[in-house]
């Protein structure tokens, strides 16, 4: 992306034709100006325009002189010159400017000294990237042809730059001044602050989680970028000059480091530690090579090919892996590396003079839109991962509600089954109890008694007691509300009883839904009711025939089950037939449990109806 | 000639027992024991066609006896001795091996009639067995991957719906069209399916806890 508004702004005019016309005028902001690329040098120390020794010389060779490269403590000084022919520009005011320029320099128009750059020779605090604007004196100029000089005055071991010269329309020359002084220089100071304060925020988050190394990564390519984009506005180097600049030729060697150590970090290349490790070796070993190189015998650009040769060799990497495995990370690490190392070769081509470009420096607007980016995703992580905190805890609230719900309803099961498994317990015992004890004992003493006739009266009690014993257990039996299961049991308790005396069943029982409120009471009751209708056939009825119904049926309107138990006796007694003790016993007991007991008789026979209603009011 | 071991505790009524089957010609009463452990070493020594044995021993559970006789000799008539027939009592001594039970009441003396039954092969039943061993063979309810669980079939589970109604074996012999010694004999069929369900069920049981491993 970085590379399509680069592509526009591409002059891809080569050097050198522009030598070919050194007078060019070119149209800026709709005014004439003339563009200087042909320029003439003299090397003398001479306070005043040297008269001879001029030789002709290139504004581009200007951008890296490195012929007035004082080394070390001695000082250089060295004169430029042009002429240009004023009648071809339309205005009366006029300013001169030039692109890049930086040390001691002082300008004449017409041999009158007008602009001194520094107030001595000592005096530093000037950017090397930054244009120089001056206003011509009206007065000083002539008609037609003027001159312009230049001397150029440095104490340290450095080179001087120069860029393009040009004369113009003082408002016009002032619009192309400001907008070069800011791309050059306002622009990166603006970036480079950014990306100063971006990363220490990231530092900060990396304190904060040491186990993101992404966010270490990240400051430490922030930290290096910004430093290496310090040079280009710093106004007064905060230590030595000649040190200062060579760190930050040297800080491209960091530069490259930092970026693939963040690059591959995040693109998670699969041998990370190796691959930083031997970028970090190699690059170390040729920055000591050029350090010393720089120290002894002055800076030397061609150095920077060994940061080309690794940083190609590392993009060729990148795309193999991401053809290997192709994730979002790895393209946008490919790319930006593709993007970084792209701005960095048009810088140095720029620098070098092997083209123009986009005439300005590209790599703090690389490096900030990287950076951004990296910012950007990264960020959009940091939001993805709240969001995902977020509906964690949502599904973890909501997790921990069903497990409390969960152990709320374990806890009454376990509860209920504790209280069931008490009363299980306390069941067992007592039935023991009445197994081993009362049953045990009654059941001998009826046989004991039995074989003493004078006893006779007392086998019936003995007997009903037994009945009554196995009424109560059978009651306690767990059969779900099922009346059909009562009934079937007590026919099976009573049975052989009934026919000893000489009666026999007619079984019409149907299956019928369960009763949800039959509890061991109701069931109690049930049985004794039971018992008293049988009890009262085998002893007054004279029958021989019991009949005995069940079926689910409507009585009042109401849903319950009806049973019937039916003999062809000879009906009770006048009356007994209808309140008699036993009956209105059973009446009660029936009223007891919510249903209901009728009693019909005639000389055919007695009928009970009992009636037990499914819901209960 | 059927022989027989009585295992009870309550003197009276294994004197009672002992009475009503030496009358007969045919049970012969070769073996008495009124505790576990001499009831244990009696089912032992084996020789016997059927087990009489009371569930409430003073020195231990008359189940570990049922068990031990079932495992020992599985062709033995076992018969619970019990007072009132719980269903959860019958149930357990079923599951344990059991093939019939008998009350200990004033009709103890027909004891030999549920002898003889059962040693040919038919046992009896109460309403509340019925309904319960309907519950718990109910082809849904035998536990899943378990291909050892031996559902009822048809026939069986009308029987035993029949039978849990409070019908009786010469009742429903009429409905089905079938000798009333035959609804013994599919009882008994049931009780043994109820025994192997519930083994095969302990087994699976155990197996998916882990104390047992097949491999």
């Amino acid at each position: 992306m970085g590379l399509l508004f680069t592509i526009p702004l591409w002059s891809g005019t080569a050097i050198s034709q522009e030598i070919t016309d050194p007078q060019h005028i070119a149209i800026r902001y709709n005014e004439k100006v003339i563009e200087t690329h042909q320029l003439e040098i003299a090397y003398s120390q001479s306070l005043t325009i040297p008269q001879e020794g001029w030789q002709a010389t290139s504004v581009n060779a200007l951008r890296n002189l490195n012929d007035i490269r004082p080394f070390k403590e001695k000082p250089a000084t060295v004169w430029l010159r042009y002429r240009f022919d004023r009648s071809k520009l339309d205005s009366d005011q006029l300013a001169f400017m030039m692109d890049v320029s930086r040390r001691g320099l002082n300008i004449y128009l017409n041999g009158v000294d007008i602009f001194a750059h520094n107030a001595t020779i000592n005096d530093q605090k000037n950017t090397w990237n930054s244009p120089i604007f001056v206003q011509l004196p009206r007065q000083t100029l002539l008609a037609k042809t003027n001159e312009i000089a230049m001397r150029i005055e440095t104490t340290y071991s450095l080179g001087w730059n120069g860029g393009l010269v040009s004369v113009g329309p003082f408002e016009t020359m002032r619009k192309i001044y400001e907008f070069r002084h800011l791309v050059d220089n306002i622009g990166p100071r603006i970036i480079t602050n950014i990306m100063f304060y971006l990363s220490c925020a990231f530092l900060l988050f990396w304190t904060a989680r040491r186990k993101d190394f992404e966010f270490l990564w990240l400051a430490f390519c922030g930290f290096v970028w910004s430093a290496l984009n310090w040079h280009l506005f710093v106004r007064a180097p905060p230590f030595d000059p000649w040190f200062f600049e060579n760190l930050a030729s040297l800080l491209n060697y960091a530069f490259l480091v930092a970026t693939l150590g963040f690059t591959g970090y995040f693109m998670k290349l699969p041998r990370f530690k190796a691959f930083i490790l031997a970028v970090s070796c190699l690059t170390s070993v040729i920055a000591i090579g050029h350090f010393i190189w720089m120290y002894f015998l002055g800076d030397n650009y061609k150095f920077y090919m060994s940061i080309f040769v690794i940083s190609i060799a590392a993009i060729i990497y990148y795309i193999i892996e991401c053809f290997k495995r192709p994730t979002l990370e790895k393209l946008v690490a490919t790319m930006a590396m593709v993007i970084s190392v792209g701005f960095s070769f048009h810088d140095y081509g720029f620098l070098t003079l092997y083209w123009r470009g986009t005439n300005i420096f590209m790599q703090p607007y690389g490096s900030i839109f990287l950076f951004s980016s990296f910012s950007f995703v990264i960020g959009m992580r940091v939001v993805f991962a709240f969001n995902n905190l977020e509906k964690m805890n949502e599904v973890l609230d909501s997790e921990v509600k069903m497990a409390t719900d969960k152990l709320l309803i374990l806890e009454a099961a376990k509860r209920s089954l504790d209280i069931a498994a008490a009363l299980e317990n306390e069941r067992g015992r007592l039935m023991r109890e009445i197994h081993d004890g009362i049953g045990s004992n009654l059941i001998t003493t009826l046989a004991i008694t039995k074989m003493q006739p004078s006893s006779a009266a007392v086998v019936p009690v003995l007997q009903r007691a037994i009945t009554d014993l196995r009424l109560a257990v059978d009651s306690l039996e767990p059969i779900e509300g099922d009346v059909v299961a009562l009934l079937a049991n007590l026919r099976h308790r009573i049975e052989p009883d009934l026919n000893d005396a000489g009666l026999k069943f007619v079984w019409k029982v149907e299956e019928a839904p369960p009763i949800e409120w039959l509890d061991a009471i109701s069931s109690l009751h049930i049985l004794r009711i039971l018992q008293e209708a049988f009890a009262n056939i085998v002893s007054h009825a004279n029958a021989k025939t019991i009949f005995v119904s069940c079926a689910a049926a409507l009585q009042d309107g109401r849903l319950g089950v009806l049973v019937i138990i039916q003999d062809d006796g000879s009906g009770l007694a006048e009356p007994a037939r209808a309140n008699g003790r036993g009956i209105t016993n059973m009446k009660t007991r029936a009223a007891a449990i919510g249903g209901a007991l009728d009693v019909a008789s005639n000389h055919l026979g007695t009928k009970v109806s009992l009636w037990l209603p499914f819901d209960l009011y | 000639m059927i022989n027989t071991i009585i295992i009870e505790d309550d003197t009276k009524t294994l004197e009672r027992l002992h009475a009503a089957i030496s009358a007969t010609n045919d049970i012969m009463v070769i073996g008495t024991a009124s505790t576990a452990k001499d009831g244990a070493a009696l089912i032992k020594m084996g020789g016997y066609d059927v087990l009489l044995c009371d569930l409430g021993l003073p020195d231990g559970n008359g189940l570990d006896l049922i068990k031990q006789a079932a495992e020992l000799f599985p062709d033995v008539d076992i018969i619970v001795i019990t007072i009132f027939a719980e269903q959860s009592k019958v149930l357990a001594s079923i599951k344990a091996g059991a093939r019939g039970y008998l009350l200990k009441d004033e009709r103890i003396e027909s004891c030999a009639e549920s002898i003889r039954e059962t040693h040919a092969g038919g046992s009896s039943i109460s309403p509340l067995i019925a309904r319960q061993l309907l519950k718990q063979l109910r082809p849904s309810n035998s536990p899943i991957n378990d291909p050892l669980a031996e559902p009822l079939s048809p026939r069986e589970t009308d029987v035993l719906n029949l039978l849990a109604r409070g019908f009786t074996y010469y009742e429903i012999a009429g409905f089905l069209n079938i000798s009333e010694h035959t609804i013994g004999t599919y009882v008994k069929r049931i009780y043994r399916k109820l025994e192997v369900n519930s083994r095969s069920e302990a087994v699976f049981e155990a197996s998916s806890r882990g104390i047992i491993d097949f491999h």
